[in-house]
């Protein structure tokens, strides 16, 4: 029997049925697609890796996850426990960032694990880390990050989001418009600015985030970053931008 | 002296009708019973460790027939991915000559409803990308249900396919 695979969360059951004359039907019992029967195994460490029966993620997700619980931190966290609720529950990654105002990446478990179309192809994600999603305009597409911030920078195509109307469009790129809950995933859209364009931005800022409303968008000042001659240098300073897109507080004290 | 001879024959005559008029009538009452019965006994619930008619035809391979329903290789650390076809295979060891079908049903096929999703967005999910399906060579009028029809002496009812190179096999023995 063959069947395709229409979605990376797909899920069902299947079972056969055998009918012999003048005899009852008799059926197999059913089986998860995919495999969802908490039915663990170990890895080639020899470590037991257990998984989440019925929780309509696969087995293989949940252990690979558990896999990262080797890490001394995520044992002391019992995040085991935590793993055996509803895929609806938020990720691991709940905690806030450095002296940023939001909690977690805004991705359930279920998300996570669904994935989403980044850079060209399909990705599962990390539940413990944040994601973040970002499309660059600008000439360098590289997007720098900081280390120790814990976030995934993850860098997206334009046909990948569905973006606003305008560079000035107040609703932001939808990432995943699929996406459970109604709630549309944003990116953050980095647009250049050229000189002049807005007065009501601070002309001796290199490059800023702009977020009126709170909507994700990064708006670069192009002509500042255009006198930067270090390619390394404007990736920098588009990732230190687009951390301000998210909240984050670079220059804080801390 | 005539005519009572005449009467007489004509009661025997009609002592022995009613006779046979009663034996008739026993014997369409005892035929209704039996259809009555084999009826009744036809009606009663199916048991797949009994053959209704004829016995066993193989007492080393009684019914019911083991049927397993085997999943693709690699198992796993299997996770679905969009657009691939997985193949499954039920095998059964049939011994009665009889005929015999599988089929395959899939169920609760669906990817997920979260508690945040309102009844609009999981609208527009049903029936677009999220689904598990038969392959379109496989599809029938069924729907998701799939019957593999022939006889039990048919060793192999469909090539084999899929990336699994795993085959859809009805075994006769």
């Amino acid at each position: 029997m063959k069947i395709v695979c229409n979605d990376y969360a797909a899920y069902g059951k299947i079972h056969a049925v055998l009918q012999v004359l003048n005899h009852a039907p008799k059926p197999t019992e059913p089986e998860t697609i995919p495999k969802d029967d908490g039915v663990g195994s170990s890895n080639s460490n020899g470590d037991f890796l257990p998984a989440v029966a019925g929780n309509k993620l696969a087995d293989a997700w949940d252990q690979s996850y558990y896999d990262w619980a080797a890490n001394i931190a995520w044992k002391t966290l019992s995040l085991v426990t935590s793993f055996t609720d509803d895929q609806t529950k938020r990720d691991r990654d709940e905690a806030l960032i450095h002296t940023g105002k939001n909690s977690g990446d805004g991705l359930t478990v279920f998300e996570e694990y669904r994935g989403f179309k980044l850079g060209g192809g399909h990705m599962r994600l990390n539940p413990e880390k944040k994601d973040v999603f970002v499309f660059s305009a600008l000439e360098s597409r590289s997007i720098g990050s900081a280390n120790g911030l814990g976030l995934y920078v993850h860098s997206i195509l334009a046909d990948e989001c569905i973006p606003g109307t305008g560079e000035y469009d107040p609703d932001p790129p939808h990432l995943n418009f699929c996406s459970v809950g109604g709630k549309k995933h944003t990116a953050v859209w980095v647009v250049p600015l050229r000189y002049g364009a807005d007065r009501a931005i601070h002309w001796n800022t290199k490059s800023l985030a702009f977020t009126p409303d709170g909507r994700k968008r990064c708006v670069i000042l192009e002509d500042k970053l255009l006198l930067m001659e270090w390619s390394g240098e404007r990736s920098v300073a588009i990732g230190h931008e687009v951390g301000h897109a998210i909240e984050l507080e670079h220059h804080s004290p801390e | 002296m005539r005519k009572i001879d005449e009467r007489e024959t004509f009661l025997r005559k009609l002592r022995a009708n009613r006779a046979k008029s009663a034996l008739t009538a026993l014997f369409l009452v005892l035929a209704l019973a039996s259809v009555a019965l084999m009826r009744g006994h036809t009606a009663a619930p199916l048991d797949p460790e009994q053959p209704i008619n004829g016995g066993n035809n193989n007492p080393s391979n009684p019914p019911p027939y083991p049927i397993t329903l085997s999943p693709p290789d690699e198992w796993e650390g299997w996770m679905p991915t969009a657009t691939e076809t997985i193949v499954f295979t039920a095998v059964a060891d049939i011994s009665h000559p009889g005929e015999a079908s599988v089929t395959f049903h899939l169920s609760e096929v669906t990817s997920y409803k979260g508690r945040y999703m309102n009844d609009e967005d999981w609208k527009n999910h049903q029936g677009t990308d999220l689904y598990f399906a038969p392959a379109e060579d496989q599809q029938t009028k069924y729907g998701n249900k799939i019957t593999w029809s022939g006889g039990a002496r048919s060793r192999q009812l469909s090539k084999p396919a899929g990336r699994q190179g795993l085959s859809d096999r009805l075994r006769s023995l």
